[in-house]
Order: C-alpha cells, then sequence, then structure tokens
C-alpha cells in the first residue's frame, strides 16, 4: 500500500487537474448460497485517477471487472468499499437530488446498440428522454454588471441562477449601460426570443419558445453532432444500422453536456470501417466538448489508437496502468505481455513467438492468495535453486502442484482437475500415471525428482495435504503468498503490479526473453 | 472463353469443394436482395480458405448455401456447389441413382441430376461430385454434418441449454453414424478429450451452462466433428471469444486440420484472425468476390480499393495517435443486377466507366500468381481502356452463356 500511496503524490504534483480519482474501490456480488457466501469479487481494490481532457483506457478480458467498475463509477452499481472523487465529491455516499444532479455530469455509452435503445421510441424522443428527465433547459438566469446585487429575477419559465444547481447560466444578462442578453449555444434561442424588462429590483426575463421546442432543437443539433440526418429524428432503431445506432447513443450521452463519458465497449459490434468512423467521432467530440473518456474495450489495438493512459484489468486488479505507449511498446507487466502476444496481427508475414496461457483466468469468487495472475502466470517467482531449471520442467511442477491443489477440493477428481491444465486424455490415470504423463517426456533434473517422488510417494499414502505443503515450501515462491505491491516503472509514472519488479529479481521483459520465450 | 474454362476446370479437380457462379437471393415484398450473387471459390483439403467482408456483405449466406441451410424467403438461384468427397460421392450415386449422371457410361448430365460420376474404376468412383446447390432436401440432409460441418459464431445459441453436451454429440453420431448407448458416450469422450475439453467423461454429463465461453466453443467444434467431416465451415468462431481463448480455439483448429487434414472455411471480419488461419483469402463486398489472394499477398499487397479501405481502417501500431482512414457511406444492399461496380459510390479510384461497367475477377497483373480483383484497374499493366474493355468483353461472354 506504501507504494501505491507514493504514486498517488506524485501523481497528484504531475497531473494538475483530477477529474475522477477512484482508491481501492471494491464492488463485490454477494453469493447467493446459504450456508456458504462467498462473494464475487467483481472489482477488488482498484486505485487510479483520470485528468481532465484525457482518456484513460480500461482493458483485460471478460470476466475481468472492466464493466463493473465503468458501472460502479456512474453509480449504476453501488460500490462496497472505497472512494470515487469526482471534481472533489465523493460520489459513492451522494444520493436523491444530488446524485441526480452529478448524474447529469456522467453519461455512459452502452456496448450494444441494439439493447441500449427502445425499440418503441423515435431517435427523437429517444435523444430527448434525457432532457425530460432532468427537465432540460432550467433557463437559469444571471444578472451582471452595474447594480446587479441584490436583484431577482422574475418570469414564468426562467428561475435564479444558482451555481451548486445549475452549473453555469443558460442565460446571462448584463445591466451595464443598454440591457443586453447573452444566450449559452446549447439553448436554441435568438436573442430576439428572449424579452428582459428591469423593474427597480426585479429582472423580469420573457422567453418566447417552450421548453419543449427547445429540447426538440437540441436534438436536431445533437443529431447534427453525430453525423446523422435531421430526417432520422422521426425513425425508429430498427431502420438504422449498427454504426448509426451507435452514434444515437452518443447523441443520447451527450445531451446533457457532460464532463466525463463512459464509453463501455462503443466500437466492439461493429465492423472495422465503421469502427474507424465512430472512433474518429469520439475523438472530434473530445476535442469540440473537452470530454474526458473511460474507453473500455478488450480490443487492444482499438485502445491503443484513442487511449493517452490504459489500465489493464486482470480478475478484479489492476495489473498496469500508465501512459498508453509504455503500456503498448516498453511492457512490464507478465498479463500485459500475454495479453498483447494474443492479438493476432494483421500481417501474415509477422512472426511473434506467442506466450499461450494455460487454462482460463479463475472465478472470482475464489480468487488466489497471492498475486491474482499467479495461477497462470507464465513468469512466476522461482526458489533459487530451480532458477536455472528448463521452463518445460518447471511448467510440468506447476501443473502437477495445480493437480494436487485441486484434489484437495474435489478429492474424488484428482485426474479429471489434472486434466484440465493439460487437455490430457486418460481420466483414469492413477497417480503414477499422471507423474508418467506430467513429466515422462521430459529430463527432470536430479534435485527436482527427488522433491517430487517424495511427493508422490505421500500422495500414494494417502495424504495429499502433507505433499501439498511439502511442494508448496520446495517450490512455492512470493507470487502465491502475497498480493504484489503497485511498482513505479517509468519516469512517467507508469506502475505494474508485480513482484519481479522488486530489485531481486529478474523483471518480467527480461525473464520472458531468457526463460519463455527461447524454447 | 473456352480455353478459360478448360484450365479452370482441371484447376477445380483438386478442390474438396468447388463454387460456381453461385447465387442466392431472398425475396421480400419490396425486393429481391441478391445476397451471394456469382461467387465461385475452391477449398482443396488442408487448406484454410478464408472469406473476410463487413456484415451484410453476403458472408454467411455463402456459407449457408454451401451446408443447404437457406430457408424461404431465400433460394439458391444458380449457380453449382460442387462436393467432391469421394466416399459421399459413393453412397450417393449407390442411393440416389436416379439422379445420378454417369458420365463414364456416356450420360448427359441432366436438369435433375445432382450426382455426376466423372470416372470409376470398375465398381469404385475415383471421380465425381454432388452437386449441393441442386440436390433435394433430403439429399442435403445427409451431406450436412456428416461430410461439412458447420462451427457458428455464438456458442451458446448453437447449444441446446435443455440437453447436456454429451446429448448434443450423441444425437449427431446417432443420426449421422447410428452410434447409440455406450458405444455413443464413449465417442462423444473422446470427441471432447479430442478438441481439449479436460475431464472430458464428467464433462459429457453436463449443461452449455456449466462450460466456460472457450469450453463450449469447443464443445461446438466437437459436435461438428462427431461425423468425421471433410470439410469444417466456421462462421466467425472465435468473434465472441476473449483473445487469450481465442488464440487457444486457432491453435486447435489448426491441430485439428493436420490431424484430419481438413479443409476449412473460415469467416470472419477480423483481419488479424484472418492473417492468422487463412492460407488463402477472399474479400467479399456486396454479394460479390472482390478480391482474392494468398493471405501473404493480400496484407502486403493488396490490389482492390475496397481491401486497400478495409486494411487501412483497422487501428494499429503505426496508426497511434493519427486519424484513422475510412471508406465513406455505407455497404449498399445489392438488390438489382450489377451492371455496374458496386462499391463505385465510396470508391476513392472510381472514374467514368466504373459506373456502367461491371468489373469481373481478373489477374491484377500479367505475372500475378492466384491474385484477383475485381476492379477496372486491373489488369494494372495494360492501358486503362483495354482493362476496361476486357472485363465488359467477359461480362457480356458471361451473359451470352446464361442466356443460352
Amino acid at each position: 500500500m506504501s507504494t501505491s500511496d507514493s504514486r498517488t503524490t506524485t501523481e497528484s504534483v504531475t497531473g494538475s487537474d483530477t477529474l475522477v480519482r477512484v482508491r481501492d474501490l471494491k464492488t463485490y456480488y454477494p453469493g447467493g448460497g446459504i450456508i456458504e457466501d462467498k462473494p464475487v469479487k467483481a472489482v477488488d481494490g482498484v486505485s487510479f485517477d483520470i485528468q481532465r481532457g484525457e482518456t484513460l483506457g480500461l482493458v483485460g478480458e471478460s470476466g475481468c471487472g472492466k464493466t463493473t467498475l465503468g458501472r460502479t463509477l456512474v453509480r449504476l452499481e453501488s460500490a462496497t468499499a472505497g472512494e470515487i472523487k469526482y471534481d472533489g465529491t465523493e460520489v459513492t455516499s451522494l444520493s436523491g437530488t444530488d446524485l441526480k444532479r452529478w448524474r447529469r455530469n456522467v453519461q455512459m455509452v452502452f456496448q450494444d446498440p441494439d439493447s441500449s435503445l427502445n425499440e418503441r421510441m423515435t431517435i427523437g424522443e429517444i435523444v430527448q428522454e434525457p432532457l425530460n428527465v432532468h427537465d432540460w433547459p432550467y433557463l437559469s438566469v444571471a444578472v451582471t454588471g452595474g447594480g446587479s446585487d441584490g436583484v431577482s429575477v422574475a418570469g414564468s419559465k426562467v428561475e435564479a441562477f444558482d451555481r451548486e444547481r445549475h452549473g453555469r447560466p443558460d442565460i446571462t444578462v448584463s445591466l451595464d449601460g443598454s440591457t443586453s442578453v447573452e444566450i449559452r449555444d446549447a439553448i436554441h434561442m435568438s436573442q430576439a426570443d428572449v424579452s428582459v424588462s428591469v423593474n427597480g429590483d426585479e429582472v423580469e426575463v420573457g422567453v418566447k419558445p417552450s421548453k419543449k421546442q427547445l429540447r426538440r432543437a437540441r436534438v436536431r443539433e445533437l443529431l447534427d453532432t453525430v453525423g446523422l440526418q435531421p430526417e432520422h429524428y422521426y425513425r425508429y432503431p430498427h431502420q438504422f444500422s449498427g454504426g448509426q445506432k451507435q452514434r444515437i447513443g452518443i447523441a443520447r450521452a451527450l445531451a446533457l453536456e457532460p464532463d466525463f463519458v463512459i464509453l463501455d465497449e462503443p466500437v466492439s459490434a461493429l465492423d472495422a470501417s465503421v469502427q474507424a468512423k465512430i472512433l474518429n467521432l469520439l475523438e472530434d467530440l473530445q476535442d469540440e466538448f473537452d470530454l474526458t473518456y473511460l474507453f473500455i474495450a478488450h480490443d487492444l489495438a482499438v485502445v491503443e489508437h484513442i487511449c493517452d493512459r490504459v489500465a489493464v484489468m486482470y480478475l478484479g486488479n489492476v495489473m498496469e496502468l500508465g501512459d498508453a505507449e509504455g503500456v503498448f511498446d516498453d511492457t512490464a507487466n507478465p498479463y500485459t505481455h500475454s495479453l498483447l502476444s494474443a492479438i493476432p496481427e494483421p500481417d501474415p508475414t509477422a512472426e511473434k513467438q506467442r506466450i499461450t496461457l494455460r487454462g482460463t483466468p479463475p472465478s472470482p469468487r475464489d480468487p488466489p492468495s497471492g498475486c491474482p495472475f499467479s495461477t497462470r502466470c507464465p513468469m512466476k517467482i522461482r526458489p533459487e535453486a530451480y532458477d536455472d531449471l528448463d521452463n518445460d520442467v518447471w511448467e510440468a511442477i506447476q501443473i502437477f502442484r495445480d493437480v494436487l491443489r485441486e484434489r484437495e477440493n474435489r478429492e474424488k477428481s484428482v485426474t479429471q482437475q489434472f486434466l484440465e491444465f493439460t487437455g490430457i486424455r486418460d481420466p483414469y490415470a492413477d497417480i503414477d500415471e499422471i507423474v508418467d504423463e506430467v513429466f515422462g517426456h521430459l529430463d527432470v533434473p536430479d534435485n527436482a525428482t527427488r522433491h517430487i517422488e517424495t511427493a508422490v510417494e505421500m500422495v500414494r499414502e494417502g495424504d495429499s495435504d502433507e505433499a501439498r505443503t511439502y511442494l508448496h515450501e520446495e517450490f512455492g515462491s512470493v507470487c502465491e503468498q502475497e498480493p504484489p505491491d503497485a511498482y513505479e516503472v517509468s519516469e512517467t509514472g507508469r506502475v505494474s503490479t508485480c513482484h519481479r519488479h522488486q530489485a531481486e529479481y529478474e523483471s518480467p521483459a527480461d525473464y520472458l526473453q531468457t526463460h519463455v520465450l527461447d524454447d | 472463353m473456352s480455353t478459360m474454362h478448360t484450365t479452370e476446370e482441371r484447376a477445380e479437380e483438386e478442390f474438396l469443394l468447388s463454387v460456381e457462379d453461385l447465387n442466392t437471393s431472398f425475396f421480400t415484398d419490396k425486393e429481391t436482395i441478391r445476397a451471394v450473387d456469382g461467387v465461385s471459390f475452391g477449398i482443396q483439403r488442408g487448406e484454410t480458405v478464408g472469406v473476410v467482408g463487413e456484415s451484410g456483405s453476403g458472408k454467411s449466406v455463402t456459407a449457408r448455401s454451401i451446408m443447404g441451410l437457406i430457408e424461404s424467403p431465400g433460394k439458391i438461384t444458380g449457380g453449382h456447389i460442387k462436393y467432391r468427397g469421394l466416399d459421399a460421392v459413393q453412397t450417393f450415386a449407390n442411393r440416389y441413382s436416379r439422379s445420378t449422371a454417369d458420365l463414364t457410361k456416356g450420360d448427359e448430365v441432366g436438369e435433375n441430376d445432382y450426382v455426376v460420376v466423372e470416372e470409376r474404376d470398375g465398381d469404385t468412383i475415383t471421380e465425381g461430385y454432388i452437386d449441393i446447390a441442386n440436390a433435394p432436401e433430403n439429399a442435403r440432409n445427409r451431406i450436412r454434418g456428416s461430410s461439412i460441418s458447420m462451427v457458428f459464431q455464438d456458442p451458446l445459441t448453437s447449444l441446446n441449454p435443455v440437453y447436456t453436451v454429451g446429448n448434443q454429440i450423441k444425437e449427431a453420431l446417432r443420426l449421422h453414424q447410428g452410434l447409440r448407448g455406450r458405444e455413443a458416450t464413449a465417442e462423444a469422450i473422446s470427441l471432447l478429450e479430442a478438441v481439449g475439453i479436460p475431464d472430458a467423461p464428467r464433462r459429457v454429463k453436463e449443461y452449455p451452462h456449466q462450460f466456460s465461453g472457450g469450453m463450449r466453443q469447443r464443445a461446438v467444434i466437437a459436435t461438428a466433428l462427431a461425423c468425421d467431416p471433410e470439410l469444417l465451415i466456421c462462421d466467425e468462431p472465435t468473434t465472441a471469444l476473449d483473445v487469450t481463448i481465442q488464440a487457444q480455439i486457432l491453435e486447435l483448429l489448426k491441430e485439428l486440420q493436420d490431424e484430419r487434414d481438413l479443409a476449412i472455411m473460415f469467416i470472419t471480419h477480423d483481419m488479424g484472425v484472418v492473417a492468422e488461419i487463412c492460407d488463402r483469402v477472399n474479400v467479399m463486398y456486396a454479394g460479390e468476390f472482390v478480391e482474392r489472394a494468398s493471405a501473404k499477398e493480400l496484407f502486403g499487397n493488396p490490389k482492390h480499393p475496397y481491401t486497400q479501405g478495409l486494411l487501412s481502417s483497422i487501428p494499429s501500431r503505426n496508426t497511434e495517435g493519427e486519424r484513422l482512414a475510412t471508406i465513406e457511406g455505407d455497404v449498399p444492399t445489392p438488390n438489382e443486377p450489377a451492371t455496374y461496380c458496386r462499391f463505385a459510390p465510396r470508391c476513392p479510384k472510381a472514374f467514368e466507366d466504373c459506373e456502367h461497367v461491371h468489373p469481373v475477377l481478373t489477374d491484377v497483373n500479367e505475372d500475378a500468381q492466384d491474385h484477383e480483383a475485381a476492379c477496372l484497374l486491373y489488369p494494372e499493366d495494360v492501358p486503362q481502356t483495354e482493362a476496361v474493355d476486357r472485363h465488359e468483353t467477359r461480362n457480356s461472354a458471361a451473359e451470352t452463356e446464361v442466356s443460352e
């Protein structure tokens, strides 16, 4: 924890303008069991900052908690623990009107444009809905200029400006010299639509168009902003292509002029050429409206393209966090290495050595005790005696230990569990056959063989528990015992959560070259 | 034209499956959608042929046509799908002798014939094909699942949630191989093991929801392999999966291909996956193939403006920070016969002729080996007007052939 604290300070020095600050955030879903009630730890202690105007990418495999994290940030899920500060306001405890007001600033674009648009509403209605819900526009009037103090605002549609409530004034009346009126761009009125009369201490403001008319004008403008045609206003979602539907979703998210938009896999369902158009649109909108994005995606190429900084998630934890260039070109964390190497390159001549991970991520209901990635990590730290052990042999020992560990959980299915890690056929093999399958084709050095044999002997005698402890003492390492801290790995403040960043171990990148790739 | 045909035919003989001028249309009240509009290609044993394109380009309809899965209002309106698996041809020739044309006995291929025997050695057929496009439903049912299998995109919807995985594999075994009971269970277990599913004997009794996404797709592949097919059609098999799992599935497909000498038709929109797994690639646009080449050639040297646009719109290592190239407009619906280039309205290189000459697949240049593009710019080593003329002549030749 101490390291992540020091990171906070460095970041708050460099990052001048933090919009979102997340510290040790946890979102657990309660387990439904009657006797055993283990929660699903979807997000398990995540900390990061998002600077105003930047795009933070959140990548990871499905089930790693990236969507839950996004939903927690907009309070669609409630956090179990930790803090979320938005522009200095603690979000996790907001409620009632405060929550509703805050939500205007934070919007979300969903992955599936089909299921996030109501089939029975026209596009106009869909985009207008948030405006209706939040009673947009307030038509708040601010009075400036000489003698504006103590002046009250009157008028049937308008209300006096209140910074807490409105953020910014919609209409600004200046009393300097002749009375002049300014109207915010988002509200489609000309000055002729606003009449102002000053009666002593009271400024009476009359607005000609109705709120409905203003909303409709706003919707038309939004459709234009996202590249849709005016005639689309009266159409229904089924009349649109996937890309157009996503544009509608974006228009709806922008309706209330938010500062922060969470994009949850906004282009995953789209074709490559359409995807490119939406990505360009998102970039344009960010420039135009000074938006801050949290971009959730599993496509690393897309993330690399659009994001300034990237957080890589695995099993509810952030494994690596930092500038996009560093994460992709100077990768630090073993999981990031594995993830990057799994992406197929659109170049058949590219010869890259792939790190194939065994198995699937463990259940977030029962995460590993040490590093979350320790069950699949190809770069797990070894005890000194086995530093030079052949990679295949080391991997085999890991598999063997996995098998025994599983036996503990499910006494009958030792072989079945073993197969989960190897894909070997005969499920009725006994312990000798397992040993043979795992180590048979390998040349295991004597020092390792001795310990394996001792363990096998223990299993044979029916004491698998003891065998596990024995193997753990002999082959176990810090990776399985303690959760790693976040270490700073570059001058830009990029951090990676891995024990290998400690000085006494070989760094993941070096280890990858020397131990994982060359054979 | 005639000389060309013979060379083409000779090459085809090596193909396990050859599709010739396939047309599949959907007839709606409003319009006729020519989802597959004159597509030809072949797949050899042991190779992977890719079909790439955006959604709505007709990739899946091509696959479903081959599988005989086109349902009303859709219909195969022309062309041939010749399947040359000899075991199947032998079985079919015996079973459907009335619909068999035996060229060795001087038969002519009649209108209703869909089994053609081209060469035989005594009773053994050594060359012949089944034309799936013309076969009736019951004959198609026989090929589907036994000689040709298909893996769909979403493993959860292609498995029935109320039956165990084992039951679903056993159903295929019962229908196509007549296996039942213990024998079928043993076979199902060994299939699950073949696709790398651990503890198969327990898994075989489990339901799809108990499997993880990657595991489900493995189970679907096991079902597809149940009847030892020679051709496997994969329709976006990894699109719903994570990259690390996708890598595992692609590896599995390669292994199975090596073990069983499978021919694989691989449909996807992911250029990275294509580059990884395909030997040859066809690029599909609005119902037509617009470019075909070996994977290496296609990615290294794309010729058709659509392929070029598609490749440059993928975010990759080189486009960091820059704007992504896009292709203007949307994929059109092919609802009328193509008398023009369907890509012309979006093409940055379009010129006048593009609007009234329909381009056909042509070698991209004199030395091109197995690299064709359907674009008036090619062959690139002849003057523009001559190139356009060639496309025009080949079009009219094709038309007269049809009218004959």
